[in-house]
């Protein structure tokens, strides 16, 4: 394995456990409830902190193949979460049915960094370290 | 190897950085509404108290204690006989004070029977009726609220009739609204919780809850 690849699933890695642990600081400490689409953000999150971990400490070179499928689901529901929070699809269309409407805004910097939008930032860097291991192989 | 190291260390500094921040929020957040309680301690103009408030005891030791429930919510329905014991061994020094977080479908209707109740005096004996038969008239998915005024009407002296005319003008939209919004500036998200003078108790027990009764009779 190249020592850029590496470098670049680093990167990753780095990138996943902050998501991580910013959705947890979210929801435990600040008490932040998670709605539904933030959950299926998550699940896709939190099991890439494992595999690039595992994959630094025992480097092979398959670990694109893990990694990627993980990626592209999160990134879709990260998309989708933000055309709602952006209002380009109306809320109704939403699959939340009890709790937190997925539209809720718990905080806003500059007016268009929010929740799901640092989830699209996430999933897009690691998307693009991901597709950088792969050619730099 | 040099390269697992750093992967390593950078896992447990971003982790060490989650639990320091966590402590430092908490702490600020805590502090924040210790500061609130301070400041308001002999008003009740919220949020810990207002005016529409019930309020049990004599306080003669100027300590507050706040509960905020949910007649409908099951962890307040299990918890209520803590805080009753805790009411009445420490009935003298504490006020008690209830607020409404109401949550569930039948909520506002187990609201309004039981500040209706007030006129008749009889909140205590309402309020222990709602909580012990609970599981009957709030089972989950079969909710049948109007069970109620069959528990209701064991209870000796309480005019069922004038019960019903009440709770069908009572308007607590208001009462409720301020509540919740209270709850909001302290960040009570659930049922119940609880704060004494100011303190938000971790430990929802008995032990817990006079423990910190005692630390501000003997501050």
């Amino acid at each position: 394995m190249k020592k850029s690849s590496s470098t670049f699933i680093f990167l990753s890695f780095l990138v996943a456990t902050v998501a991580t642990l910013g959705s947890l600081f979210f929801s435990e400490v600040m008490d932040f409830i998670p709605c539904t689409m933030c959950w299926y953000q998550r699940i896709f999150m939190y099991p890439l902190v494992v595999i690039l971990f595992i994959n630094l400490l025992y480097p092979d070179d398959k670990v694109f193949k893990y990694a990627m499928p993980l990626v592209l689901v999160g990134l879709f529901f990260a998309i989708y979460h933000n055309l709602l929070m952006f209002k380009i699809i109306p809320e109704s269309v939403v699959p939340c049915v009890q709790g937190v409407p997925c539209s809720t805004e718990y905080f806003n910097l500059l007016g268009f960094i929010n929740i799901p939008f640092l989830s699209l930032v996430s999933y897009s860097l690691i998307f693009i370290f991901l597709l950088n291991v792969k050619k730099g192989r | 190897m040099k390269n697992k190291s750093i992967v390593i260390i950078s896992l447990f500094v971003l982790v060490a950085l989650f639990f320091l921040g966590s402590y430092a929020y908490k702490n600020n957040e805590s502090s924040k509404i210790q500061k609130l309680a301070e400041a308001t301690s002999t008003s009740n103009n919220g949020p810990f108290v207002r005016d529409h408030s019930m309020i049990f005891g004599e306080n003669k030791k100027n300590i507050t204690v706040v509960e905020f429930l949910d007649p409908e919510c099951e962890a307040c329905a299990y918890y209520y006989p803590s805080i009753k014991k805790v009411y009445k061994e420490y009935y003298e020094e504490i006020r008690l004070v209830i607020r409404y977080l109401a949550n569930h479908q039948n909520s506002e209707f187990a609201v309004k029977i039981l500040e209706s109740s007030r006129v008749q005096n009889k909140y205590t004996e309402v309020l222990e009726v709602i909580f012990s038969t609970q599981e009957k008239w709030a089972k989950h998915g079969d909710t049948r609220p109007e069970l109620l005024w069959q528990f209701l009407s064991k209870i000796e002296g309480l005019d069922i009739e004038k019960l019903k005319k009440d709770v069908s003008t009572i308007d607590i939209k208001n009462l409720l609204s301020k509540d919740r919004l209270d709850a909001a500036k302290l960040k009570v998200t659930g049922t119940p919780s609880v704060f004494v003078n100011g303190k938000k108790a971790k430990d929802l027990s008995y032990d817990g809850i006079v423990n910190l009764v005692e630390s501000e009779i003997y501050k």
